[in-house]
C-alpha cells in the first residue's frame, strides 16, 4: 500500500523532472529584425505607370520598405528544431503574418530535412532578403529579386552538406507548392504554384560563394485567366465563330502553365572589397507574359571604417509574347471589344458595356506590358551601432515600355532615393 | 607637510596605475582554450570555422560548442579581428544571415573570462577565448595570440 504510493509519487516526480528537462532543452530563442525607410521618387512625371515606382511616389512615404520581423527558434534536441517567423510589412498595412513555420531535422551528419512553410533560396540573398542588416543595399536588386509573391513555399526541402577539401557544398532539393492571394492596389490576385521541384546548389570556397538554381512548377494566376476567359466569353457571345481556339486561349491565360526558373550567382567578400553578380531567367510556357524574362546585376562594394560604399548595375528584360500579340491582332480583339462595348451602351445595357470596357482597359496591362529596364544604384551603409545600420541609396533607372500596339515605345527615367535604418536584435 | 604627503600619495597612485596599465598591456594576450580532455590540435582557421558556424565539430570529428564573450569588449574585438577576420558588425551581419534562415544559432556569450574558463573546464565539448591571465590549470590552451 505504502510502497505503491511511493512508487506512484516517484513516477510523478520522474515525469515532472523529465518535463522540466524538456522545457529546459527546448528554450525558445527569439531574434528580431526591423527596417524603417523613407523613400521619395524625384520626379512623378518619370514614373512609368504614373502611380508609383518601386513602391514610392512623390511626395515620399515611409511604408514600402519598413517592416518588423520576429523569429522563434526552438532547438528541441537530438537534431530536431522548430522555427517560426512572423513579419509585418509597411507595404501591407503592417498586417502580421506567419511567413515561415517549419521543423528541421538532422537525418545524418550530411543530410537535413526541413518541412513546412519556408523561403525558396532562388538567389544568393533570397534566404535573408527581408533582413536588411545582413547586406549593404536597402534591398537586393529589384530586377532579379522581385518574384511577385513566389518567395515562400510550403513543402519539404532536403539539404545535403559536404566538405570537398576546402570547398563546402550545400545542395538543396525542394518539393512544394504555394497558394496565396496578393493584393495589387484595388484588386486581389490568386497565385497558385503547384508541383514545384527545385534544385539549389551552393559552393563556398574561402571568400567566394557560387549559387545555382533550377526550379519548375505549374503556375496559375487568376487575373490572367479572368481576363482571357472574359475576352473569350465576350467574343463567343458576339459570334460563336469568333471563339478562341484552345491554343489561343492558352496564350491568353496563365492556367497551370509550366514555369522554369534558372539562376546563377557568384559573390565574394574579401573584407575591404566585396562583389556579387547574378543572372536569372524565368520562362512561363504558353503565357501572355514573360515568354522569356531575364535579369541580371553586378555589384561591387568597398568598406572604409564603419562605411560600406556600393555601386550596382542591374538590367531587366520582359518582352511581350509575340504569339499572344498575334492572337490579339489576328482576331482583331481590341477593336471588337470596343465596338461591343459601344454597341451594348447604345442598347442601354450599361452592365454589359461596363464589363466589356473593363476587359478592354485590362488588355494593355495584361498582354502588352513588355518592358526593358536598367538601373544604377549608389548605396552607402554606415554601421553606427553594433546592431544597427543607417543606409542611403539612390537608384537612377531607365525604363522602356513596349506595348507593341503601333504607338511606339515609351521611355521613362525615374530616380528614387531611400534613407533609413536596419536593425537586428 | 600635509600637502607634500598628499602629493606623494597621489604620485604613487599615478605610478601604480601606470605600472598596472603597462603590465596589463604586457599580459594582454588572448588564449583560445578547450577542455583538458580535448586533445585536438587547432589552428586559427579551425577556430574561425567554429565561430562562423561553418562547422560544429573539432578536426577530430568530436562535437564542439563555441562560447563567445560579450559584445563590445576589447578582447572580443581582438579575437574577431585576429582569428575570425571580421569586425563586430561584420560578424553580426554574418550571423544574422544564418539565424534568420534557421541555419544556425550563434555561440552563446558568457559574462566574463571566469565564466568562460568555468564552462570550458566542465564541458568537454566547449571552446572559448579569454585573457591569458585568466587561464587556470582546469583548461588547456590551444594557442595564444
Amino acid at each position: 500500500m505504502n510502497l505503491k504510493r511511493i512508487g506512484l509519487r516517484t513516477g510523478a516526480l520522474a515525469a515532472a523532472v523529465a518535463m522540466a528537462g524538456t522545457a529546459q532543452a527546448s528554450d525558445v530563442m527569439i531574434n528580431g529584425f526591423a527596417s524603417f525607410y523613407y523613400g521619395n521618387v524625384m520626379d512623378q512625371a518619370e514614373i512609368p505607370d504614373g502611380d508609383s515606382h518601386r513602391g514610392y511616389s512623390e511626395p515620399g512615404s515611409f511604408q514600402y520598405d519598413s517592416q518588423f520581423g520576429l523569429q522563434f527558434t526552438s532547438q528541441i534536441g537530438d537534431g530536431l528544431s522548430a522555427i517560426a517567423q512572423m513579419t509585418a510589412e509597411g507595404r501591407d498595412g503592417y498586417k502580421s503574418h506567419l511567413s515561415w513555420a517549419f521543423m528541421k531535422y538532422e537525418l545524418s551528419d550530411s543530410w537535413t530535412v526541413k518541412m513546412g512553410r519556408q523561403r525558396v533560396p532562388f538567389f544568393l540573398f533570397s534566404d535573408f532578403q527581408k533582413v536588411g542588416y545582413a547586406y549593404s543595399w536597402v534591398s537586393p536588386p529589384n530586377e532579379v529579386y522581385n518574384l511577385g509573391g513566389l518567395e515562400n513555399t510550403d513543402g519539404v526541402m532536403f539539404e545535403h552538406h559536404t566538405d570537398l577539401g576546402s570547398v563546402t557544398s550545400r545542395l538543396n532539393l525542394l518539393f512544394g507548392s504555394s497558394s496565396q492571394t496578393t493584393n495589387f492596389g484595388s484588386f486581389d490576385i490568386d497565385i497558385d504554384n503547384e508541383n514545384q521541384i527545385g534544385m539549389f546548389w551552393d559552393l563556398t570556397y574561402d571568400a567566394l560563394t557560387f549559387h545555382l538554381t533550377y526550379t519548375t512548377s505549374d503556375l496559375t494566376i487568376s487575373s490572367y485567366s479572368d481576363v482571357g476567359n472574359g475576352i473569350n466569353a465576350t467574343l463567343t457571345g458576339i459570334n460563336p465563330a469568333l471563339a478562341l481556339s484552345e491554343d489561343e486561349l492558352d496564350l491568353m491565360t496563365i492556367d497551370e502553365d509550366k514555369v522554369t526558373y534558372l539562376g546563377a550567382g557568384l559573390s565574394g567578400d574579401w573584407g575591404t572589397w566585396l562583389a556579387a553578380a547574378e543572372y536569372a531567367s524565368i520562362r512561363i510556357d504558353n503565357s501572355p507574359v514573360s515568354g522569356d524574362r531575364s535579369s541580371w546585376y553586378v555589384f561591387t562594394g568597398y568598406r572604409w571604417d564603419a562605411y560600406t560604399f556600393g555601386l550596382t548595375y542591374a538590367a531587366y528584360s520582359s518582352p511581350n509574347n509575340d504569339d499572344t500579340i498575334d492572337v490579339l491582332e489576328s482576331k482583331n480583339i481590341e477593336p471588337t471589344l470596343q465596338m461591343a462595348a459601344a454597341g451594348a451602351a447604345a442598347n442601354g445595357d450599361s452592365f454589359a458595356a461596363y464589363g466589356i470596357s473593363q476587359l478592354s482597359a485590362a488588355i494593355p496591362g495584361v498582354y502588352r506590358s513588355g518592358e526593358e529596364s536598367s538601373s544604377y544604384t549608389l548605396s552607402v551603409r554606415y554601421d553606427f551601432h553594433p546592431s544597427a545600420a543607417l543606409k542611403f541609396e539612390y537608384i537612377q533607372e531607365d525604363v522602356t515600355l513596349m506595348p507593341d500596339d503601333g504607338t511606339g515605345d515609351q521611355e521613362f527615367s525615374p530616380a528614387l532615393a531611400r534613407i533609413g535604418v536596419d536593425l537586428v536584435f | 607637510m600635509n600637502w607634500m604627503k598628499k602629493a606623494v600619495i597621489t604620485t604613487s597612485w599615478v605610478a601604480l596605475s601606470i605600472i598596472a596599465t603597462v603590465s596589463g598591456m604586457a599580459s594582454a594576450e588572448t588564449a583560445v582554450i578547450v577542455n583538458p580532455a580535448n586533445s585536438a590540435e587547432l589552428t586559427a582557421d579551425d577556430v574561425a570555422k567554429l565561430y562562423l558556424g561553418k562547422t560544429n565539430k573539432f578536426p577530430d570529428s568530436s562535437t564542439a560548442t563555441a562560447y563567445d564573450q560579450k559584445e563590445g569588449s576589447a578582447l572580443r574585438q581582438q579575437f574577431l579581428d585576429a582569428v575570425v577576420g571580421k569586425s563586430e558588425s561584420q560578424m553580426k551581419s554574418h550571423w544574422s544571415r544564418l539565424i534568420f534562415t534557421g541555419k544556425g544559432v550563434p555561440p552563446k556569450a558568457l559574462d566574463s573570462d571566469a565564466a568562460v574558463v568555468a564552462e570550458v573546464a566542465s564541458n568537454p565539448e566547449a571552446i572559448g577565448f579569454v585573457d591569458s591571465g585568466a587561464v587556470t590549470g582546469d583548461v588547456r590552451v590551444a594557442f595564444t595570440f
